[in-house]
C-alpha cells in the first residue's frame, strides 16, 4: 500500500478497512457474470483508482459498495451497507435536481437527514465557496457549464463529510483543461477530511494523477487483474503530469490494461 | 421592439382583417342577420343583451373553473394513491379509461337522471372529461424519475414521504402541467356538451342553455354572441395556463426555457 502522507486524520487508524468487497460474484438473470472472485479493500485515507475496459463491472463494485445492489455470492462491507448514510456517490452525470436552485442541491443530503435550511447554511456555504460556486447559490443547474454542474455535485457529495466517497467516471464527459482542473482541486478537497475513496474511469492518466493505487480489472467477468501503488506525494505536486515517473507508471498501467486476458 | 410588434401584432391585424372581410362580405351581398349576422351585428347584440348574457357567462365559467379545480385535485389525488399503491392502480385504472372513452353526450342524460342537483350533474360531466389528462399525465410523471436521483435518495435512506415530496412531485410537474393544459380546453367543452344535454330547464342556466334557446327562436345574432362568450373563455384558460406553466417552470425546464414559438 502506498505510504500516507502525514495528515490531520479525521479517524484514528488501526480500523478495519471501510471498503471491501472479498471473493465476490454477481450474476444477472440470464447467466451473465458481471464479477467474479472480485476482491478489494480500500480503509480511510486511501484514494483507490479502479481502472478496467468498458463493461467490465467497474460500476457494479461502486453499487454493491452503496448497497444499491447485492452480490450473488461473497461478502461486500461498507458504511452504506452495515446502513450508514455515510457514503456519498458522485456519478458520471452531475445528477442534480433541475427544479431546485445550487444551494438546495448542494443542502439534499443534510436535509434528507432532518436538517432545516437555517441548520445547514453554513456548511452548504462553506462547500460552495470551496468548490468555487460561491456566488452560484441561487443558480439552476441548467445555468451552470458542464466542469460547474460536476463541482456543485462534488461538493453535495462531500456536504456530510462522508467516511467513504464513490466516484463513477466522473469527469468522463468534460473536456481536457476543465478534467484536469477539477484533478487538482479534488485532491485539495479530498486532502481535508481523507474518506475512503473507490474512484472509477477508464482513463489511465487521471487514475495515476489522483490516487495512491490503481487497480486494473480484467473484461467481464471483472477480477483484479494487476495493482500498482502510485508512489507519489499526495496531492500531487505541480510538474507531475509531466514527471518521467508519472509517464512510467502510466506506461505500465496502460501495457497491464491491454494484457488483462 | 420590431418582434415583438410581429409577435403580437400579426395575429391581431389577421384578425381584424377577417372580421372587416366579414363585414364586407355580409353587407355587400345583403345576407339576412338570421343566416349570418355581420360582426358589428353581433356586437350590438352583445351589448343589447349583457345583462342577462353576462349572468349566464358567470354560470358556464363556475361550472368549468369548478370543474377544472375538482379535475386537478381529483387527477393529482388519484395519480399519488397510484403511485403509492400499484395494486390500486392496477384495480382502477381499466375504470378511469371506461369513463375517459366513454362519449360524455352518452352518459351526460344518465347523469343528470341519477344527480338531483342540475349545477353538481354539469360539474360532474365535467369533471369526467377534464380529469383524465390530469391523472395519465400526472402518473407518468410521478413514474419519470431520473434513476441515479433515485438512487441517491435511496443511498442517503430518504423516507417514503421524502421521495414523494422532494422528487417524484418535482419530477411529476412538468407532466402535470402539460395535462393541466389539455384538461383546461377540455373542462370547457365538458360544461358545454353537459349544458346541452340538459336543455334550457333551470332557473340559472348557462351559455350553452341561451345557444340552445336563441336557436329555437331563430335569433342568429344571439347564438353568435354566446358563442363568441365561449371563444373568449377558451382563449382566456388557454392563456392563463400558459402563463402559469411558464411562471412554474421557467428557470429549469427546457419546455418553457428554451425560446418558444
Amino acid at each position: 500500500m502506498a505510504a500516507q502522507a502525514p495528515g490531520p486524520a479525521r479517524r484514528d487508524g488501526g480500523t478495519p478497512p471501510r471498503l471491501a468487497l472479498h471473493d465476490v460474484h454477481v450474476r444477472f438473470a440470464g447467466g451473465v457474470a458481471a464479477l467474479a472472485g472480485f476482491t478489494l479493500q480500500a480503509g480511510e485515507g486511501d484514494f483507490v483508482a479502479l481502472l478496467g475496459p468498458s463493461g467490465c463491472g467497474k460500476s457494479t463494485v461502486l453499487r454493491l459498495l452503496a448497497g444499491l445492489q447485492a452480490p450473488s455470492q461473497g461478502t461486500v462491507s461498507s458504511p452504506a451497507v452495515a446502513g450508514l448514510a455515510d457514503t456519498a456517490f458522485v456519478f458520471q452525470e452531475p445528477t442534480l435536481m433541475p427544479w431546485a436552485s445550487v444551494f438546495d442541491n448542494v443542502w439534499l443530503p443534510l436535509r434528507l437527514a432532518g436538517q432545516s435550511r437555517a441548520q445547514a447554511a453554513g456548511r452548504v456555504h462553506e462547500l460552495l465557496r470551496a468548490v468555487g460556486l460561491a456566488d452560484f447559490g441561487h443558480a439552476y443547474p441548467a445555468q451552470l457549464s458542464g466542469g460547474m454542474k460536476m463541482r456543485a455535485s462534488i461538493a453535495r457529495a462531500l456536504v456530510t463529510r462522508p467516511a467513504a466517497l464513490l466516484m463513477d467516471e466522473p469527469f468522463a464527459a468534460l473536456d481536457d483543461l476543465t478534467r484536469q482542473k477539477l484533478h487538482a482541486d479534488l485532491l485539495s478537497w479530498w486532502q481535508r477530511t481523507r474518506p475512503a475513496t473507490l474512484f472509477v474511469t477508464h482513463d489511465v492518466a487521471e487514475a495515476v494523477m489522483l490516487s495512491h493505487r490503481v487497480v486494473v480489472m480484467t473484461p467481464r467477468p471483472g477480477r483484479v487483474a494487476a495493482q500498482f501503488v502510485v508512489d507519489a506525494p499526495h496531492p500531487r505536486p505541480a510538474g507531475f503530469r509531466h514527471d518521467a515517473r508519472f509517464h512510467a507508471l502510466c506506461r505500465q498501467v496502460a501495457e497491464a490494461l491491454e494484457r488483462s486476458p | 421592439m420590431t418582434r415583438l410588434l410581429a409577435r403580437g401584432g400579426l395575429p391581431a391585424a389577421t384578425l381584424l382583417a377577417l372580421g372587416l372581410a366579414w363585414e364586407l362580405l355580409v353587407r355587400w351581398a345583403e345576407i339576412p342577420a338570421y343566416t349570418l349576422p355581420a360582426p358589428s351585428r353581433i356586437a350590438l347584440t352583445l351589448w343589447q343583451n349583457a345583462p342577462s348574457l353576462a349572468a349566464s357567462w358567470w354560470f358556464t365559467l363556475r361550472i368549468t373553473f369548478g370543474a377544472l379545480a375538482l379535475a386537478c385535485a381529483g387527477g393529482v389525488l388519484i395519480a399519488a394513491a397510484f403511485a403509492l399503491l400499484p395494486t390500486l392502480e392496477r384495480a382502477l385504472w381499466p375504470v378511469a379509461v371506461v369513463l375517459q372513452v366513454t362519449p360524455i353526450v352518452a352518459i351526460a342524460p344518465l347523469i343528470l337522471i341519477y344527480v338531483p342537483s342540475t349545477t353538481a350533474a354539469l360539474l360532474l360531466c365535467a369533471w369526467i372529461v377534464a380529469f383524465f389528462p390530469i391523472l395519465s399525465n400526472t402518473v407518468i410523471g410521478l413514474r419519470a424519475v431520473d434513476a441515479n436521483l433515485r438512487d441517491l435518495f435511496a443511498l442517503y435512506g430518504a423516507s417514503p414521504w421524502q421521495r414523494l415530496a422532494l422528487l417524484r412531485a418535482p419530477s411529476a410537474l412538468p407532466y402535470f402541467l402539460a395535462g393541466l393544459k389539455i384538461s383546461g380546453g377540455l373542462s370547457l367543452i365538458g360544461a358545454v356538451t353537459a349544458e346541452m344535454v340538459a336543455g334550457a330547464a333551470g332557473r340559472e342556466t348557462g351559455l350553452a342553455s341561451r345557444i340552445l334557446e336563441a336557436s329555437f327562436r331563430t335569433e342568429t345574432p344571439k347564438m353568435f354572441a354566446a358563442l363568441v362568450l365561449l371563444v373568449l373563455t377558451g382563449v382566456l384558460i388557454f392563456a392563463l395556463l400558459h402563463a402559469l406553466s411558464r411562471w412554474w417552470l421557467g428557470p429549469w425546464h427546457a419546455s418553457e426555457s428554451a425560446a418558444g414559438p
